[in-house]
């Protein structure tokens, strides 16, 4: 066996880590593993499941396997408060640019105003006497004996990492260059981050949070990288970025930032992957999870965000563009002194989780899981494959108890606790599609995640959709995503061009020697980059998107390079704004490239009709209320098979409801896709 | 009418609200002035028939409790049955609707069905960076209302009306821009309320509505009958008025009888000549922001919060000015006293929950000029400071940051030097001692500006004079400061000026730290 062709996708997930790995030709070409993560130092479950898998699949000592992981590390170390002790250097004048941020405080009613936590604290924030202009001149050199003291005042903090964002050094970044050669001399081992170079853009405060994350990060995450490299190789190993793309390991410790949605990143590629194999190009991911849900818009390829947070930080490096609401399985549901019932954004957390979990106390409080099971959605015995028994008693008491609160019966409420989650999901699949002008109706709901497929149908009902598409693993998605994922590297450059309109109406934007000139220099870094990483002519791609507005305004529309970009600008602008402006100059703010080295896709293994089983045996039925379900185990599902709804369809780690009205199918590879209205 | 389902009524909660908020992102995308689209100077809202509000979009508090005055004032204007479904009414008449004029608000009513009235209204108002006036950015030290720019009655928003907006300010463009966006979400906040009667039938959306006030009617209750009964007072200065006119008082007779309370600032000074004159919904307002506060966070903003609560005002004092007053700075400024007079009556009532006074101003600044680099093209410059946050039984206060009535974002430093042809040399925390006590009063911050061309300049302050106060024993905040170096030489500028600066010129506004709050310092309780 050739030693490049077993490939393994690792996510670490809170609970689990989820191995996948693909043999293309082989007898087995899958082999999935899920074990428990080990949060103390990740990369021991890790390596143990890679074991594992190259236990089982490539047992005569073939040649190491390439690994693409999917890592929590960095995400965890700024959310917990446990990154490294890290420094800012900012223009002199400007060293609180942090701790001011954007002068808001986040809540506008709060009594006692708390703004949220800076990673970098104000005494490790120095101002050296420079400055730069807005057009790159230099008003003020650096001063050579700030220059000189600068790794002593470093030392003397004791910081790992320093994050260099200057005024305005994404028109010039001479400055930012010499203080980097300066450091990499004098201090070698500290990691630094030069703006210019992970986000040349204006807008200060933002890119130097960008900067503050990429350093506070740095240190813990490098120290995992090298733990993992030691062991599977340093050119064996890849880490899943929040793009949609991998990143080579040197790459990822320069600039850890990029991975802070790996995992939730590689659940999308894998849906959009997927779904283009079931025949679908646009889709809205839907993935619930226990706390939270997680959804992303993707009209036919993924869609990228410069606009994204990590809790209250502002991260502007490229991202999918995923968002999240906290309504998930464990959403607390109550009724409040008003006498609304409320669910969440209070969670049970995974411990100790739902009341029907069994683990909590007499105090234990309704959940969206409870409701489930007093609506008979969820089978006590199937839970997790029967490992785990559901304590319906437990979830009847609590649902009761919010039933009494609410003056309601005990089905009305249950029922009412699914409708609540589901506007707030609503509302979150609306903010990532019709409030960015697209119509639902064009697009299918892509579930995953544990809780998705029991709202599925409901969610996609509400939204005025008709197909529910659900993976054959849906628990594993991510890991999936990361087989797909090709490698990734993100480019920009500041433009900062005004181009005003041309007699016919529009600026002369496509032929601008300035952006033709920073696009041809972008295209070329990117594709420097891909060669480096030995990934053929033939697989690489350069996508440039230019970040443009009407002059005077602050937000840009991101319009890939070609013909008539002033004219799809104002479309675009028209479609999402409902207005458009015609004459006006643009724009042009910044330039970024996507180079993309796409992987050969795995082989995914047909799904096997079992000949032995038989439906009428493995359909049970159920009754709660007026209702009656169909209950099958996934497995006893065959391919080309179709079955009508209303039924409950379980597997290890999720269940689907398929509403009265829907019917399901599955296609070749065991994929399910449900449709509303009998539709084939 | 039955009682309300809770189901129902969290349901629809997050149907009205995401329709607010729906047109505030279009209109923020979409916008032009920094003020709107950077600092988010706008807000949405859903009303009823009634002109209550159902539910709002709002990032900053001053705009809150207004928008029903504004909806009172298109209807006077234009009764139920002289509007059509396509009208949109405009106005910024601080006396018919408005609170100043660079607030643009649009009101369109929604009709649902075949009927012949409508049923709900749909509002939107946005600071314009310049609606005319003495003054570029339309913020002078006025002495009448005609100082302050154009003043727009509520009228229908036609071709014509919209070109005689743009006119009369000194960036048309930027005004056609601002109300395209405008318009274009009130007619987004139209169609989604359109369909949502679709979806669930008019009367059972009416229905809902109404649940929803009633719903925040019955939590602000709840709140105000845990305040012990009684009569507060409290009374605190604004600096000045801008025309040499000081220490005008504002005072506040607070009740509190069981599930109400009555809020009585006639005991206020007079109208003033200068431009710190508020209207009376900027009380109104305020008064809904400060009540506001004592509910949970994610308490529906409707007319709800209001009911229980009288409001009194005397025509003609400086909190309920009339006509030709000058307002520029009542609702940037004297609003901010209000809330600070508010909170010094309810901390009497509930000690243990208030803030001391927080920095007290928003530290308005203007710059107006000719751009050499954009062939002397005029342009308008806008901007608020925060300032420290007033300490509270909970712990020291914030640094830097927009208290009470604002909350808009700054103008990041390199989108202004682009924009604008002057400099920011230092944007920093600044390093006072002031707000000392149990736990301690944030810090304001210290904003250098320094001029390459000729300009002018206005300031609207204040605590420059009379500090933010402590509570409970907690000392004073430090006072703001504003100061001009020019041509070597320091000076001291007041509250409230307008100059004219030359390049070389650098301008300093320090703006006040918060309060403290308790009497006993924690050893080591400094800021980090």
């Amino acid at each position: 066996m050739p030693s490049s062709t077993l490939r393994i996708a690792v996510d670490t997930g809170g609970t689990f880590t989820d191995i996948i790995a693909s043999v293309p030709g082989a007898a087995r070409p899958i082999l999935t593993h899920k074990l428990l993560s080990t949060p103390d130092d990740p990369s021991r479950a890790v390596l143990e499941g890679i074991r594992h898998v190259i236990q089982h699949l490539a047992p005569d000592g073939a040649g190491p396997p390439a690994v693409v992981h999917g890592s929590t590390v960095a995400t965890n170390a700024l959310l917990e408060g446990k990154g490294g002790a890290a420094a800012l250097i900012t223009t002199a004048g400007f060293e609180d640019t942090l701790h001011i941020a954007r002068q808001n405080r986040p809540d506008l009613y709060a009594l006692h105003v708390q703004r949220p936590p800076v990673p970098i604290r104000r005494g490790h924030c120095l101002g050296l006497s420079e400055r730069v202009l807005y057009d790159g001149e230099v008003l003020r050199p650096l001063v050579d004996d700030e220059l000189e003291a600068l790794p002593g005042r470093l030392r003397a903090l004791g910081v790992e990492a320093v994050a260099v964002s200057l005024l305005h050094s994404y028109a010039n970044p001479a400055h930012e260059q010499q203080l980097g050669a300066l450091l990499a001399e004098a201090l070698p081992d500290l990691h630094v981050t030069l703006s210019h170079d992970l986000l040349p853009e204006f807008r200060e405060y933002e890119r130097a949070a960008t900067c503050a994350v990429n350093a506070v990060v740095a240190p813990r995450m490098g120290a995992y990288l090298e733990q993992l490299a030691d062991a599977i190789g340093r050119d064996d190993l890849r880490i899943m970025g929040s793009g949609g793309g991998t990143m080579a390991v040197d790459v990822t410790r320069h600039h850890p930032v990029h991975t802070v949605l790996s995992g939730p990143a590689g659940g999308v590629v894998g849906a959009l992957a997927l779904a283009r194999q079931m025949g679908f190009e646009r889709i809205i991911t839907f993935d619930m999870g226990g706390t939270s849900t997680d959804v992303a818009l993707c009209d036919g390829a993924l869609t990228l965000t410069t606009e994204g947070r990590v809790g209250p930080l502002p991260v502007r490096v490229p991202m999918i563009d995923i968002h999240t609401v906290g309504a998930g399985g464990g959403s607390i549901a109550r009724v409040d002194e008003g006498g609304a019932l409320r669910v969440g954004p209070e969670s049970a957390g995974a411990w100790p989780g739902p009341a029907c979990y069994g683990r909590s106390s007499e105090n234990a409080r309704a959940t969206v899981t409870d409701a489930h099971v007093v609506l008979g959605h969820l089978r006590p015995e199937r839970f997790l494959g029967g490992r785990m028994t559901l304590a319906q008693e437990a979830a009847h008491r609590v649902v009761g108890q919010v039933a009494e609160e609410a003056g309601l019966d005990l089905l009305t409420t249950a029922r009412g606790v699914l409708q609540v989650a589901e506007v707030t999901m609503v509302r979150a699949v609306k903010v990532i599609s019709v409030e960015r002008g697209h119509d639902l109706r064009d697009f299918a709901l892509f579930t995953f995640g544990g809780a998705g497929g029991l709202h599925a149908c409901r969610l996609a009902a509400l939204l005025g959709m008709d197909t529910v598409l659900v993976p054959r693993h849906p628990g594993l998605l991510s890991a999936v995503g990361m087989l797909f994922a090709p490698c990734v590297h993100n480019l920009s450059r500041s433009l900062m061009l005004t181009i005003p309109a041309e007699p016919d109406g529009y600026p002369a934007v496509d032929t601008h020697p300035q952006l033709a000139q920073a696009a041809q220099a972008l295209e070329a870094q990117g594709r420097a980059l891909l060669d480096e990483e030995q990934i053929p002519a033939e697989r690489q791609h350069v996508d440039v998107t230019v970040a443009m507005r009407y002059a005077g305004q602050s937000y840009e529309l991101e319009i890939p390079l070609g013909p008539d970009m002033a004219q799809r600008f104002e479309e675009l602008h028209r479609r999402l704004y409902g207005t458009h402006n015609p004459g006006q100059a643009l724009e042009l703010v910044v330039v970024r490239a996507r180079a993309v080295g796409e992987q050969l896709p795995p082989t995914l293994p047909p799904l096997e009709p079992d000949e032995e089983r038989d439906l009428d045996e493995a359909m049970t039925t159920i009754a709660v209320g007026d209702a009656r379900w169909g209950v099958i185990e996934r497995d006893a599902l065959g391919p080309d098979e179709r079955q009508e709804g209303p039924l409950i369809i379980t597997e290890f780690s999720s269940t689907t409801l398929v509403p009265e009205g829907w019917a399901v199918t599955l296609d070749p590879h065991g994929n399910m896709i449900l449709r509303h209205g009998g539709a084939h | 009418m039955s009682a309300a389902d809770p189901i129902e009524l969290e349901i629809f909660r997050h149907l009205f609200a995401s329709i607010a908020e729906e047109m505030g992102v279009r209109l923020m995308r979409s916008a032009y002035s920094p003020n709107i689209k950077e600092r988010r100077d706008h807000s949405c809202v859903l009303v009823d028939a009634n002109a209550e509000i159902i539910a709002q979009a709002a990032h900053i508090p001053v705009h809150l409790g207004s928008a029903p005055m504004s909806v009172q004032a298109a209807l006077e204007a234009f009764p139920g049955d002289a509007l059509s479904p396509n009208d949109v009414i405009v106005l910024n008449d601080p006396f018919a609707g408005g609170t100043h004029l660079p607030d643009i608000t649009l009101v369109a009513p929604c009709f649902v069905a075949d009927e012949s009235t409508p049923r709900f209204f749909v509002a939107n108002r946005a600071h314009h960076a310049d609606v005319g006036g003495v003054t570029a950015g339309s913020m002078p030290i006025s002495r009448s209302i005609h100082e302050e720019g154009v003043r727009i009655t509520p009228r229908r928003l036609d071709e014509e009306t919209i070109a005689w907006i743009c006119e009369q300010s000194r960036t048309p463009e930027e005004r056609r821009g601002d109300l395209n966006a405008q318009l274009a979400a009130i007619h987004l906040g139209v169609q989604r309320m359109r369909e949502l009667c679709e979806r669930y039938n008019p009367d059972v959306v009416s229905q809902r509505a109404a649940e929803l006030q009633g719903y925040t009617e019955r939590i602000m209750r709840h709140i105000i009958g845990q305040l012990a009964d009684g009569v507060y007072r409290f009374e605190d200065v604004m600096d000045d008025d801008g025309t040499g006119l000081r220490d005008l008082t504002i005072c506040c007779d607070l009740t509190v009888r069981g599930d109400t309370a009555r809020v009585d600032l006639s005991r206020t000074a007079d109208q003033s000549p200068g431009p710190v004159n508020a209207v009376r919904a900027i009380v109104v307002s305020a008064v809904n922001y400060a009540f506001r506060c004592l509910a949970p966070a994610d308490l529906p903003s409707n007319g709800g919060v209001l009911r229980p609560i009288q409001v009194i005002t005397r025509a003609g004092s400086l909190i309920d000015a009339q006509y030709p007053a000058a307002v520029a700075a009542g609702n940037v400024e004297t609003s901010q006293r209000i809330v600070d007079v508010l909170f010094g009556a309810l901390a009497q009532a509930a000690p243990d929950l208030i803030p001391a006074a927080s920095c007290g101003s928003m530290n308005n600044i203007t710059i107006g000029g000719l751009d050499s680099r954009r062939g002397g093209a005029p342009y308008a410059y806008y901007e608020t400071i925060a300032g420290g946050a007033g300490a509270s039984p909970e712990g020291p206060g914030a640094d830097a940051v927009h208290t009470h009535m604002t909350n808009t974002l700054n103008t990041p430093v390199e989108a202004l030097e682009h924009a604008y042809p002057f400099r920011v040399e230092a944007y920093r925390i600044r390093n006072s001692v002031g707000g000392a006590g149990r736990f301690r009063g944030g810090r304001g911050v210290e904003r250098v500006y320094a001029f390459t061309e000729a300009a002018q300049v206005t300031l609207l302050t204040e605590r420059r004079s009379h500090a933010p106060y402590g509570l409970n024993g907690g000392k004073d905040g430090t006072r703001g400061r504003n100061t001009l170096l020019s041509q070597g030489e320091e000076r001291a500028l007041p509250a409230k000026v307008t100059l004219e600066v030359e390049p070389g010129d650098t301008l300093t506004v320090e703006t006040p730290g918060g309060g403290g709050w308790g009497s006993a310092p924690i050893e080591g309780d400094d800021h980090p």
